[in-house]
């Protein structure tokens, strides 16, 4: 019995070396077939990073063959899902939706941001909108803070989260007008939406696509006018009159990797995102959504990240958002 | 009528049948899972629905899985004592309990027809009375979140059971749990050793899913462990029973229903609630009804129909609920239809009031889906429903090892990709066990803990929010008669318990 | 000296701890503008702590344990399972799920199933490595067979369902099934009839369990289940 056992178990162990290694071999050359690539999405599901993130996945996995997932790890100023790219082994297979938000997240010390990725690729901008109640008193931007000006600390402000890209603009906007707004953080923007079009929060700092019918927008954070379908004929903040306001306008998303990644696998990456991005139907929905492109990839985007970082410092400072 | 026929055309063809029925048993095998919730299954069909090249059909399969995956999740809260998700929280209880009786096949036959009455209840009110709900939602803001927040915490109240003391100090327990993690208004890290742990996973808090599987569980199991060295007996299981719940008995829970699928809708359609607190406050509403029935229905908390039927109405309720603001408004009323509102826009439709106005044909086959999907998830659930049980045939020490790790692995998947993440999850609902476990010994009671977690962030946070947006008064709560009613009906709860309290030890002393 | 009650006391130890480390933590309060207003995040944790800490020792002092102890079987059990538990949740990343899944259910069914049988370490030792090295064998197989299906529906070979990651699974489930019915059928009914019921029939249920949850969590749900020392 006891040899029959024995037996048995060598065998077992025999296969399984040949077998084990014969699967090492096959994963050699990136990517592994079988392998799924995840791309962290720090935020809530159903956000606009997370939709964002979701059709350009879609696009790559029919692109490259290669199984693309999305995955949305929250929490702690989206540094829970930050670190947890930084952290894992850097072989191509975990991405991060890089964004304004995770610089936000390394300047109240929830992660290490940029100092510990690498960067594939950067995407799109996308300005924000100022909105109001649709049946506001306020028509335009200058009424709002002329009125605010007036009756300081009387007019609330949303933004989507106290360490979001939203609550630097809105802070950055509070500062600017000389302290004359009530600053609130709400959870998320599905929250906000439900304050502004309630009444409980009078004004918000929207993305483009929160822009529903029951909510008025007052001025678009752009330098031009506005490529969603929807908002054409909002003006811009440099219509409105405060083209002098140096508020950042737009949140920034990219694609990157833990640091030390092969650079066969980066490059990889970079290729399959370039042609998903350019792919007509992706294309398509950029300019359905307002969305900007401001495509780059590896070196390049890291320049961009460090220009966008130093941009962004004075307001992450009125926000209250630098570590002491 | 043209639009309903157009929208109706959409969806009448077989594949959409089909992308349906297997949404639907997906959904359920999903929710049956301890740790795979429904806004997980959403996701991961969203590729599938993209590529569907019938939009009405892709938003089909989507809403299918979702139905499906709040049904599926009173399976192990009825059998096993695991609440796979929070839709089944408050079903565990009288379920658990329905099960030691022998009762499962009709607890979980139950379940299957309240989730379809709270499914299809909350559709009809979907369809008739969506812009009149999406508006009344509208008008709740932080104060008046907090004074909902109340309502809930006060039913603390009514579940602590004997010693009133100890279902306060469970109560404040939850809060705590709930506290430690990320200060909701400045996220900053709240805890001891904030400045050691904030770059960990330690930093973002408790799971929810994670803590409930645990409390509930893992505490399990370390209490059956002291019944394993007696002989084992499976009399009871091997015994199925009826699946139907008699026709009569159904009937006369109609104020239970009733009041069940009102809560739910209402919870639901309210952006960040959650299912969760909506099968609570259905429970405890169904307690309130039994105690005015003069006993003609059973007191839920005892093991009774009454006890399944109210929460499970509630959660499939609270599905419907949850769609009024996504698809009038184009606010999300959960993290499920967040996600479905992030599928539907990658799917080219823009959900909101223009949907109504630009695109009825295209609302009027969401609502047709909507009700496939919830025919399909009662049929394949009541299918299987004799086979289910079948998991009690087998002995308490063999099922107890299995029970643990399902309760470990369905924690960690909550965490997706993330492994330290899911490490913590494992570890929270080891350590949940414990504290369950412990309460259960020294008699405190488990559901003011549940409650405390669940309603104490929402409560704190939005009281901050609303103080913050008065500039630091308390002007929002005085001018809001939503706040008056609930503040009120809060003070009516809790006198009325702690006179019948005082009414039933007078009883036991004469 | 009275005796005291465990519960309540280490609850008001903690309460106390968690009241004076919240006193001592920095403020959270909402501050970006001049208008200000939010109460700040300490005031309930402080009102929480303060009420657990007096709640609890009242508890302590008026509550006297009553004298029911858990009988030398369930402690031994009790502890096991604990000790265990723990150690899989300290594990599981660096060892990975296989293999600290395996070892857990395996001993706890081992142990479980035996209560009140005399118990042969060395039995037991041989059915848990037996146990391990086959999870581990068939794991390997299973995985070597998907990604084969996987490739041949890539490259055209069989139908492009099998090219997805779906189509591997469900090859993978298929797997499982049958080696599970093939094993009980054949190993584990001549070990029973040898005298090794117990720790077989732990084996195979083990196996199926591990496996079975690994095809569905990992393999269906893409949840990223911790591979630890088993790189592939």
């Amino acid at each position: 019995m006891k040899r029959a056992l024995i037996i048995m178990l060598v065998a077992l162990v025999a296969t399984t070396t040949v077998f084990a290694q014969g699967l090492e071999e096959t994963s050699a050359s990136f990517p592994d077939p079988e392998r799924t690539i995840t791309i962290i999405v720090p935020q809530g599901a159903g956000g606009g990073t997370d939709t964002f993130a979701r059709t350009l996945a879609a696009k790559m996995t029919e692109i490259s063959g290669q199984n693309f997932i999305v995955e949305n790890i929250t929490g702690n100023s989206t540094g829970t899902g930050t670190n947890e790219v930084i952290k894992s082994e850097p072989d191509g297979y975990k991405m991060l939706m890089y964004g304004t938000y995770t610089i936000v997240g390394t300047s109240v010390g929830a992660t290490d941001g940029a100092s510990g990725l690498d960067f594939i690729s950067g995407l799109t901008l996308e300005p924000f909108v100022i909105g109001v109640k649709a049946d506001s008193q306020w028509t335009t931007l200058q009424e709002l803070i002329d009125y605010a000006k007036a009756n300081p600390g009387q007019v609330t402000i949303g933004n989507a989260g106290a360490t979001g890209t939203t609550a630097v603009v809105a802070c950055g906007l509070n500062v600017a007008c000389g302290n004359c707004f009530n600053v609130i953080p709400a959870n998320g923007g599905a929250e906000l939406q439900a304050w502004v079009m309630g009444g409980h929060c009078q004004v918000g700092i929207f993305s483009q696509t929160e822009i529903v019918s029951g909510i008025k927008p007052l001025a678009f954070l752009g330098e031009t006018r506005s490529l969603n379908e929807n908002l054409g004929d909002v003006p811009t903040i440099v219509e409105a009159g405060y083209g002098d306001l140096t508020i950042p306008y737009g949140c920034f998303r990219g694609l990157a990797v833990p640091k030390g990644t092969p650079d066969e696998a980066k490059n990889w990456l970079a290729d399959t995102v370039k042609k998903a991005f350019y792919s007509d139907e992706f294309q398509s929905f950029m300019a359905k959504k307002g969305y900007l492109q401001t495509f780059s990839t590896l070196a390049d985007t890291d320049a961009y990240n460090a220009q966008l970082m130093a941009d962004l410092q004075p307001a992450l400072k009125a926000a209250g958002l630098v570590k002491k | 009528m043209g639009d309903f026929a157009q929208g109706f055309q959409m969806v009448a063809n077989i594949s959409t049948l089909l992308w349906c029925a297997f949404g639907t048993v997906l959904g359920i095998i999903l929710g049956a899972l301890p740790g795979l919730t429904a806004t997980m299954g959403i996701a991961l069909v969203i590729p599938i629905s993209y590529s569907i090249s019938n939009t009405a059909t892709g938003i089909g399969l989507l809403i299918s899985v979702y139905c499906g995956a709040v049904c599926g999740a009173s399976i192990p809260a009825i059998l096993l004592g695991i609440p796979g998700n929070p839709n089944a929280i408050a079903t565990v209880t009288d379920g658990q309990l329905m099960t030691k009786k022998g009762l499962a096949g009709q607890a979980l036959g139950g379940a299957v027809i309240a989730s379809m009455i709270g499914g299809l209840g909350s559709e009809i009110l979907l369809v008739f009375f969506s812009p009149l709900i999406a508006k009344a939602t509208l008008a709740f803001g932080p104060a008046e979140k907090t004074t909902l927040a109340l309502v809930g915490l006060v039913i603390i109240a009514s579940v602590s059971g004997k010693d009133i003391l100890k279902g306060l100090l469970m109560g404040a327990l939850g809060f705590v749990f709930a506290f430690l993690g990320t200060d909701p208004i400045s996220g900053a890290c709240r805890m001891p050793f904030a400045n050691a742990l904030k770059k960990t996973v330690l930093a973002g808090g408790f799971d929810m899913t994670s803590t409930l599987i645990g409390l509930y569980g893992v505490s399990q199991v370390f209490a059956e462990l002291a019944n394993l060295s007696k002989p084992q007996n499976t009399d009871v299981a091997t015994n199925i029973g009826k699946v139907f719940p008699p026709f009569k008995k159904v009937l006369s829970m109609w104020q239970i229903i009733l009041a069940s699928l009102g809560i739910g809708t209402i919870i639901g359609a309210i952006p960040g609630t959650g299912a969760s607190i909506a099968v609570f406050m259905a429970h405890d509403s169904a307690s309130k009804i039994c105690d005015a029935s003069n006993g003609k229905l059973d007191k839920p908390g005892t093991g009774c129909l009454e006890g399944v039927f109210a929460p499970e109405v509630a959660n499939n309720a609270v599905t419907g609920g949850a769609l009024i603001p996504a698809l009038s408004l184009g606010i999300p009323g959960d993290s499920a239809t967040a996600v479905l509102i992030g599928a539907l826009m990658i799917n080219g439709v823009t959900p909101g009031f223009q949907l109504f106005s630009t695109n009825m044909p295209l609302v009027y086959s969401i609502f047709i889906t909507l009700f496939i999907a919830n025919v399909f998830m009662g049929v394949f659930q009541l299918a299987g429903i004799r086979l289910y049980p079948k998991v009690l045939l087998i002995s308490q020490r063999i099922l107890m090892p299995i029970v643990l790790i399902l309760s470990f692995i369905g924690s960690y998947a909550l965490a997706g990709a993330s492994i330290p993440k899911g490490v913590f999850n494992v570890g929270t609902a080891l350590f949940m066990g414990l504290v369950g476990y412990s309460m259960k010994k020294n008699g405190y009671p488990l559901a003011p803990v549940v409650l405390g977690f669940i309603l104490g962030g929402m409560f704190e946070e939005n009281f901050r929010k609303a103080v913050k947006l008065g500039a630091g008064t308390m002007e929002r709560f005085v001018t809001s008669p939503i706040c008056w009613v609930f503040t009120l009906l809060a003070v009516v709860i809790v006198v009325s318990s702690v006179l019948k309290n005082r009414k039933e030890a007078k009883a036991n002393n004469a | 000296m009275k005796k005291i009650k465990l519960f309540p006391l280490v609850m008001t130890v903690l309460s106390a701890l968690y009241t004076i480390s919240t006193v001592l933590s920095e403020d959270f309060k909402y501050q970006v503008d001049t208008v200000g207003g939010d109460p700040g995040g300490k005031i309930l944790p402080l009102i929480m702590g303060g009420f657990l800490f007096l709640g609890f020792l009242f508890i302590t002092i008026k509550e006297r344990p009553e004298g029911k102890k858990m009988d030398k079987e369930t402690i031994v059990l009790f502890l096991v399972t604990l000790f265990l538990s723990i150690a899989y949740v300290a594990l599981i990343r660096q060892i990975g799920f296989v293999l600290v899944t395996s070892v857990l259910v395996y001993s706890l069914l081992y142990l479980y199933t035996t209560i009140g049988e005399k118990r042969s370490i060395a039995q037991a030792s041989i059915g848990g490595v037996a146990t391990l090295a086959g999870t581990v064998g068939f794991y390997t197989l299973m995985r070597l067979i998907s990604k084969s299906v996987i490739r041949m529906g890539r490259s055209g070979a069989l139908p492009s369902f099998f090219g997805k990651s779906t189509g591997g699974a469900c090859i993978a489930l298929l797997f499982v099934v049958i080696v599970t019915v093939v094993l009980t059928f054949t190993l584990v009914k001549i070990l029973s009839k040898k005298g090794f019921n117990r720790p077989a029939v732990a084996g195979i249920i083990t196996f199926a369990t591990v496996l079975f949850l690994y095809v569905v969590f990992k393999q269906f749900f893409q949840v990223n289940l911790a591979p630890g020392l088993i790189k592939y």
